[in-house]
């Protein structure tokens, strides 16, 4: 077990490296001029190269890439070049925002998708399966800004019984910042719903139809220890991959639900960014959610390990 | 018991308030602003946006009245001396800064230096740059001298280059500053969180007897408009600072926002590239200008929240010409010009726009109405960095892209149309208009400076380096109970005669 996290440990290194030129020619790639942007268009051209030269965008490209490098392996992810702010601790003071968006979110489409996935499962061809999976097609058809806005709609405008957005954080009052994050959790929450359904729903049907499950039941067991006990447990992994994958792909989907709830989270300084071709910051951001990513894909990895041991072994006898 | 405590004060608080509410003014205002200000150092700034702030944190050594015309500030009076290239300021001796440092003519001389100095990289530097030398000649009095006569400086005074800000904080927190503001305005500034919240309090000391009225003023960045709108209709915010066209005749019949309109100072429309085919042809320019129709582009997308635009003065400012027409939309006047530039069949144009719903509605519309008369334009989206770099690197045919205004006419003219000017991103020559250019920063009868800039016109009707399309007003909503509020041309949120009445 330790081996095994220690070599996927070890394994990190080349794919960041990799991560790392990709995300600064990517970034450097982008039309448009840092300096140009910080100026303004009446800007003179010698006002223009001279902040260049300050920012040190003229130096080569390699040159720049090996002096980022440097700093980022000290532990140092440079200051932005709009307020000279330090990058990483901006980063570190938007972050809590979006993992409380993810973990809600996460927990939202958990609650929803696992009984659902199951109840459909075990009911296949009832009412309750084609009518779930009717919704999740629905889920998964509707981007979750447009979900976002119709819940805005809904229980903001119509209804008025929650606040149509903004961020209070948890430490000041937990009430109200549960009150703003309910609505873009479960907007970000039900599409990942639906997919881990339908992903439940077709891994427990197919686990099943496994001999193992028939035995248990000839035993005599009674049909929710099968159900429970034998076959959800082992219908996880496939779930738990397509969690992960959201996890990742949920900071894409940040982005958007992010600026319709005005929250001010990670995405929506990285569009920021963006916008203002920050380099510094922008690389800073993508290399951490590089960073995320990578952790999250390892930590599925090592709950496979939990729910089925022969992974760990990696194929060796015991 | 802490429960009881909290009830007691509340209750004290509440009938020492209720006593105490008939004469006093005071209330938390929360705007929403359509961005979050990129920059709080008035002195480093471009956003527009930042200038909604700036009106609380700092003040000018001049300022705008309600008709855009220049009334005394930090500066009580001032002369022009030498043929106006010498201005002599006498300043107020009451005025303090945030951090309790007193404003004098030392401090109004750093700052010019450090606009001036190539280290800040100052956009205001090119708005400051016939500055020759600044004199302290009392502890109230200072002198600016001037390369040459310059009209349109005291405007520029009333803007970012006239905002004064605290040298003892400058020099103690360097490249911080602009995390860390310190103006003398009638709000100082609290704390701020990125893309969140930027929050400021009552300046006790404010130098304006009695001034200003509100306890507090948070501003928060709301980027995208139907969010804005909601925020305000369901009360979480006061007041925001731009309303989104379509929203206008909601906002007007809600009962409990109040809307306020005035007419703006700037211009949008079609950035034509006269270095570039095939908009370098006059008449190519001219029949794409003939075929639009901006009052339907108006009634279409901007309802009440614009009218069209023929010239670079907006009604309501000093050079607009109430004579001139809008000329209509004349698709046999077109053809005439495509006929005599040799394509009669129309030409194809490439039109570069930036992603706002009304910029692509207004794009859209102009498309349409183009290829009635046989020019086919495709449109191109580009987010407003990548548009920006196309723009001043002369890589594009037209483009969708407006002005923001300012208001002395040389601010809407001057930047554009010279060869030498700073927007002059239409790659424009044209020496007779640059003799008149430089002519209206040099005369110092009103009259006279009024008929050179009509005079303008007559070239850019014929050359088109820029087409006209509408006049957006500036429109702002804020809830009923928010009193005190006065509209400005300029669209800024002047908040310190502002109260919140309970």
């Amino acid at each position: 077990m330790g081996r095994y996290i220690f070599q996927r440990l070890f394994m990190m290194i080349p794919v960041l490296f990799l991560v790392t030129i990709l995300i600064f020619s990517l970034v450097h790639l982008t039309p448009g001029d840092p300096a140009l942007l910080i100026l303004g268009q009446e800007a003179s051209p010698e006002a223009l190269s001279n902040l260049r030269a300050k920012l040190g965008l003229n130096r080569p490209l390699a040159v720049q890439y090996f002096s980022w490098i440097g700093d980022v392996l000290k532990g140092d992810l440079g200051e932005s070049v709009r307020d000279n702010r330090s990058v990483s601790k901006t980063i570190f003071k938007k972050l809590p925002a979006t993992m409380e968006l993810a973990v809600l979110g996460i927990l939202i489409s958990i609650i929803i998708s696992i009984p659902a996935g199951i109840i459909s499962a075990v009911k296949k061809g009832s009412v309750f399966d084609y009518s779930s999976t009717l919704i999740a097609l629905g889920g998964i058809s509707m981007p979750s800004f447009w979900v976002g806005i119709l819940l805005v709609y809904l229980f903001a405008v119509k209804l008025n019984i929650l606040p149509p957005s903004g961020y209070v954080s948890p430490f000041e009052d937990l009430g109200r910042n549960l009150q703003l994050m309910i609505l873009p959790s479960i907007s970000l929450g039900i599409r990942m719903a639906a997919v881990t359904m339908r992903m439940m729903r077709s891994s427990l049907l197919e686990v099943l139809q496994k001999d193992y499950i028939k035995t248990a039941k000839a035993k005599g067991l009674a049909k929710k220890v099968v159900v429970i006990k034998h076959a959800v447990r082992n219908s996880l992994i496939s779930v738990l991959t397509v969690i992960g994958l959201q996890l990742s792909a949920f900071l894409g989907g940040a982005v958007i639900t992010e600026t319709i709830f005005a929250i001010p989270g990670f995405g929506r300084l990285v569009v920021q960014s963006i916008f203002n071709r920050d380099f510094p910051m922008l690389q800073g951001s993508i290399l951490i959610m590089a960073v995320m990513v990578i952790t999250v894909n390892l930590l599925v990895d090592i709950f496979y390990t939990f729910l089925d041991p022969r992974i760990s072994a990696g194929g060796e006898t015991k | 018991m802490k429960k009881l405590l909290l009830l007691f004060v509340v209750l004290s608080l509440f009938t020492l308030s209720s006593v105490g509410m008939a004469v006093e003014k005071g209330g938390d205002l929360v705007v929403g602003l359509e961005d979050d200000p990129p920059m709080l150092d008035p002195h480093l700034s471009t956003a527009k946006v930042d200038r909604q702030v700036f009106q609380s944190l700092y003040d000018t050594l001049v300022e705008a009245n309600q008709n855009m015309e220049i009334v005394p500030g930090l500066a009580k009076e001032w002369d022009i001396e030498q043929d106006g290239t010498r201005y002599v300021f006498e300043l107020r001796d009451d005025v303090y800064f945030h951090d309790g440092t007193k404003f004098n003519a030392e401090a109004v001389k750093f700052n010019f230096e450090r606009m001036l100095d190539d280290k800040l990289a100052s956009p205001r530097k090119s708005e400051l740059d016939l500055i020759t030398k600044i004199e302290v000649l009392s502890e109230y009095k200072v002198a600016v001298n001037l390369e040459k006569s310059f009209n349109p400086f005291l405007a520029s005074l009333a803007d970012r280059a006239g905002m004064m800000v605290s040298p003892t904080a400058v020099k103690e927190m360097g490249d911080d500053f602009a995390n860390n503001p310190v103006g003398s305005g009638p709000f100082k500034f609290v704390e701020r969180e990125i893309q969140d919240k930027i929050e400021l309090e009552k300046f006790a000391d404010y130098w304006k007897e009695g001034l200003p009225y509100l306890d507090t003023v948070t501003y928060k960045p709301f980027s995208d408009e139907n969010v804005r709108v909601v925020n305000l209709t369901n009360g979480e915010l006061d007041m925001i600072g731009e309303v989104p066209p379509k929203d206008l005749s909601k906002l007007k019949t809600d009962s409990g926002i109040e809307v306020s309109m005035a007419s703006g100072l700037g211009f949008q429309g079609i950035w034509v590239n006269k270095g570039n085919m095939p908009l370098k042809d006059n008449d190519l320019a001219q029949a794409l200008s003939k075929s639009i129709d901006k009052e339907a582009i108006v009634k279409v997308v901007f309802g009440e929240a614009a009218i069209p635009a023929d010239s670079p003065y907006p009604p309501g400012t000093s050079m607009h010409n109430e004579e001139r027409e809008i000329p209509g939309v004349d698709p046999v006047a077109a053809k005439k010009h495509l006929n005599k530039a040799g394509k009669p069949d129309g030409f194809e144009l490439t039109l570069m726009v930036a992603p706002s719903p009304t910029a692509k509605q207004t794009a859209q519309l102009i498309q349409s109405m183009a290829s009635n008369v046989g020019i086919d334009i495709e449109l191109e989206l580009l987010e407003f960095g990548t548009l920006l770099d196309r723009l001043t690197s002369g890589n594009y045919q037209a483009a969708l892209l407006g002005w923001s205004g300012r208001m002395d006419p040389d601010g809407n003219t001057y930047r554009f149309f010279h060869t030498e000017g700073g927007l002059n991103d239409s790659n424009y020559k044209n020496e007779e208009v640059d003799q008149i250019l430089d002519k209206t920063r040099e005369v110092t009868d009103t009259e006279e400076r009024k008929e050179l800039f009509q005079d303008l016109m007559v070239h850019l009707d014929r050359d088109l380096p820029y087409i006209f399309v509408y006049h957006p007003r500036e429109i702002k909503a804020f809830k009923d109970n928010v009193k005190g509020f006065t509209p400005y041309a300029d669209g800024l949120l002047r908040l310190e005669n502002v109260w919140i009445e309970n």
